[in-house]
C-alpha cells in the first residue's frame, strides 16, 4: 500500500505568492480568476469556455458571475439596434446590424456586444456581419450573438424572419435592456451593391457590383450612417485592373 | 497627519520604512494597527520585496485621494502608466499580493488590466498562464469550439 505524507496536504489559508510559484506557473485562486473573468468582454467569455470544464462552469453557470455580468450590461447605456436586409442574390440573406449608441465616442461597445459572424466587422456602435446572427442566452441571461444563416425569405414575404428576430431581440431587451429601439431596413433596389463593411466613424459602406462585372475605372462605394439617416458617397481611382479583379477582393 | 514610521518587511527579507498612513492603505496592517497596539515592524510573509516594492509605490501615490475631478485624472493616468511596466506574470503575482495585503483600489485596477491584457488570447494561452489543466476529451473540445465559432474568428482565423 502506498503511503503519501499529510503533510503535503497542508493549505494556508492565505495564497502566497511565494509558495504557488511553480514551473513558472502562477497558480491564481480560483475567487481571483473569477474576479478577473468579470471585466472580460463577453466575446473573450464565450471564447474561454474552452479553456476548461471548471472555466466553462464559471462562465455558464455560476450565479453571482452571471449576476455581475447582467449588472454590468444594465449599467450601460442603451443603444438602437439597425438592422438592414441585403436582397443580393445567393442562398442566405445578408444582414446588417447597427447599434446606434448613445455612449460617448471612446466606449468601449465591444465589451458588451460582440461580433457575429466570421467575416464580420465591428467598430463602435456597429456591428456587421455576412452571415447574419443570432441572439441567445448563455446561462439564464446573458446575451450572446453567434452565426446564423437567415433563410431567404419566400416571396410571400419576410415576417417570421423579422418575427423570429424581434423576438429575440425583445428577449434581449428584457433581460440586459441593451437595446433601446430596433430599426428594420431592407435593402430594396441595392442589388448592385455590396456590403463592405462599416467606417470608425460609425457609418455602413456599400460597394458597386458593377465596378466588378464591367471595366469601370471608378469604384463608387456608398457610406450611410443610420444615426443621421443620410447616405453619401465617394468615387474611388487607382483600383485593379479588371483581370485582377476579385469580388472578395472588395476590401477597403 | 502622523508621521509615524512602520517598516514592512517582505518573505525574502526586504524591509520598506513607510510612513503609517501609506501602510494603513494595507487594509492587513490597518487591521494590525486598529487595536491602537505600538507596532514598528510588521512581517508580510506571503509577499516578496520586488512585489512589495509595486504594492508601497501604488500605496504612496494613492494616499491622499482628493476629490477633484484634475486629481483624479491625474492619478487615472498614473495607473495606466504605472500598469504599463508589467508582464502578465509580474501582474499575476501583483494581483495575488493585493488580495493577500487587501489594497481594494490596486486589486481592482491590476484585474482590469489583467482582463485587458488577456481579452484577445487563446484558450491555449490561457491555460498557459494560468496553470490550468484541459479536462475536457479531444471530442468535447471539438465541440465547445464549434458552438462558440464565432468568438475565435479573430484569435484563430488570419485576416483575409
Amino acid at each position: 500500500m502506498m503511503k503519501r505524507g499529510r503533510e503535503e496536504n497542508c493549505h494556508e489559508t492565505s495564497p502566497s505568492p511565494k509558495r504557488l510559484l511553480h514551473g513558472g506557473v502562477i497558480d491564481i485562486p480560483l475567487d481571483l480568476t473569477v474576479e478577473i473573468l468579470k471585466k472580460l468582454p463577453a466575446k473573450s467569455l464565450v471564447r474561454f469556455q474552452c479553456v476548461s470544464k471548471l472555466w466553462s462552469s464559471i462562465i455558464s453557470s455560476r450565479r453571482d458571475f452571471i449576476e455581475s455580468i447582467v449588472t454590468r450590461s444594465l449599467t450601460q447605456p442603451p443603444r438602437d439596434a439597425h438592422f438592414i436586409f441585403d436582397v443580393a442574390p445567393g442562398p442566405y440573406v445578408e444582414c446588417f446590424l447597427a447599434l446606434s449608441s448613445t455612449c460617448p465616442p471612446n466606449t468601449d461597445i465591444e465589451a458588451e456586444i460582440s461580433m457575429p459572424g466570421r467575416l464580420g466587422q465591428y467598430v463602435r456602435g456597429l456591428i456587421c456581419c455576412f452571415s447574419g446572427l443570432k441572439l441567445k442566452t448563455i446561462g439564464s441571461r446573458l446575451v450572446k450573438f453567434s452565426r446564423w444563416e437567415i433563410p431567404r425569405r419566400s416571396s410571400g414575404g419576410n415576417s417570421k424572419v423579422l418575427d423570429l428576430i424581434t423576438l429575440h431581440l425583445k428577449d434581449a431587451e428584457k433581460e440586459t435592456q441593451g437595446w433601446s429601439r430596433i430599426f428594420f431596413y431592407e435593402m430594396h433596389g441595392f442589388s448592385n451593391w455590396r456590403l463592405l463593411g462599416a467606417t470608425r466613424g460609425g457609418e455602413i459602406v456599400f460597394g458597386e457590383l458593377r465596378y466588378r462585372l464591367y471595366n469601370e475605372k471608378l469604384l463608387r462605394v456608398l457610406y450611410y450612417d443610420p444615426k443621421l439617416n443620410s447616405m453619401r458617397y465617394v468615387d474611388l481611382e487607382g483600383t485593379l485592373p479588371k483581370d485582377r479583379r476579385r469580388y472578395d477582393f472588395t476590401s477597403i | 497627519m502622523s508621521s509615524n514610521k512602520i517598516v514592512l518587511t517582505s518573505s525574502d527579507g526586504e524591509s520598506f520604512e513607510v510612513e503609517e498612513v501609506v501602510a494603513r492603505k494595507l487594509q492587513i496592517v490597518g487591521h494590525m494597527l486598529e487595536d491602537d497596539c505600538v507596532i514598528n515592524e510588521i512581517p508580510l510573509q506571503n509577499v516578496t520585496g520586488d512585489i512589495l516594492s509595486m504594492v508601497i509605490e501604488y500605496c504612496k501615490t494613492h494616499v491622499d485621494e482628493e476629490e477633484s475631478e484634475e486629481a483624479q485624472t491625474k492619478l487615472k493616468t498614473w495607473d495606466e502608466e504605472f500598469m504599463k511596466k508589467f508582464d502578465i506574470k509580474t501582474l499575476l503575482q501583483i494581483i495575488l499580493a493585493a488580495n493577500y495585503l487587501n489594497v481594494k483600489g490596486l486589486l481592482d485596477l491590476v484585474s482590469q488590466t489583467i482582463a485587458d491584457t488577456i481579452k484577445d488570447y487563446t484558450p491555449e494561452q490561457i491555460r498557459e498562464v494560468f496553470g490550468v489543466e484541459n479536462d475536457y476529451t479531444e471530442e468535447e473540445e471539438a465541440e465547445v469550439r464549434k458552438e462558440n465559432a464565432w468568438a475565435f474568428d479573430e484569435a484563430d482565423t488570419p485576416k483575409p
